[in-house]
């Protein structure tokens, strides 16, 4: 077996950005649901609105100031972006299908982020109140077992190391 | 008829730490599964040895087993297991 290239590492911090994994380039991707920004409430909100929906739930994911491992201080994502964004998608028809959802919006964030800092928004709408909670806690509990992403904690005055996961549900 | 396939690895995560690689084009034998790709890997990579038991593979975004027979321009991805959400 010959290892034809071995692409040095183009990331200049272990964030997986679509840049980092298409450096030549890339079509037909929308990047919108995994991002490096910060993470746009109002502009999620709006995503959402529909003249035939009774209820909005959005929830937010944020980075906390402790784990199991001490103080943090801040938490690193990584993802698998090109399949994450496929999975996502996915996840966003079985809402549909199952509760309802009229709208919905996905977004989850990568990159260094602070304590206090939103990592992952889930906002859907529909025609009744007890949909939208249960959709939300739907696609959270399958983001969390479909979506490749990693996350690191850095401890305060400690190391950094990768948040113990789960493994990837084969579909 | 070519006797060889060409295929990318991306490592992630904890994987891409073992490696010190994000991505590698490589080339092996027609028929090359899962398994044998896993194999030559960590010799190529041994740091990466000791995670072989609780990665998982994809193939063209998709998960599968380790018997899956690998194909010209296949996308393989080294997952550790996932902790977003």
């Amino acid at each position: 077996m010959k290892n034809m290239v071995n692409e040095p590492d183009v990331t200049r911090n272990p964030v997986s950005t679509v840049k980092d994994l298409y450096p030549n380039g890339v079509t037909n991707l929308n990047i919108q649901r995994i991002t490096s920004r910060e993470i746009d409430i109002p502009s999620i909100l709006k995503s959402i609105d529909d003249g035939g929906v009774g209820a909005k739930v959005l929830f937010l994911g944020t980075v906390r100031n402790f784990s199991d491992n001490g103080d943090v201080e801040g938490m690193t994502y990584e993802s698998y972006v090109g399949m994450a964004e496929e999975k996502i998608k996915n996840i966003e028809t079985d809402a549909k299908r199952t509760w309802g959802v009229k709208k919905i919006s996905i977004v989850h964030r990568i990159g260094d982020l602070r304590v206090g800092e939103n990592s992952v928004a889930i906002a859907v709408s529909t025609s009744h109140s007890k949909d939208a909670f249960a959709a939300c806690q739907f696609i959270l509990d399958k983001i969390k077992r479909e979506v490749p992403i990693w996350k690191k904690e850095k401890i305060i005055h400690g190391e950094t190391k990768w948040v113990e996961g789960k493994p990837l549900k084969q579909q | 008829m070519l006797s060889t396939i060409h295929v990318n690895v991306l490592y992630f995560a904890g994987a891409k730490e073992a490696t010190g690689v994000r991505m590698e084009s490589m080339e092996l034998p027609k028929n090359t599964a899962v398994k044998e790709l896993l194999s030559n890997l960590s010799m190529m990579h041994p740091k990466i040895r000791d995670m072989l038991n609780i990665i998982q593979i994809s193939v063209n975004y998709e998960v599968v087993d380790k018997g899956t027979i690998l194909n010209e321009g296949d996308e393989v991805g080294i997952l550790p297991p996932i902790s977003g959400g």
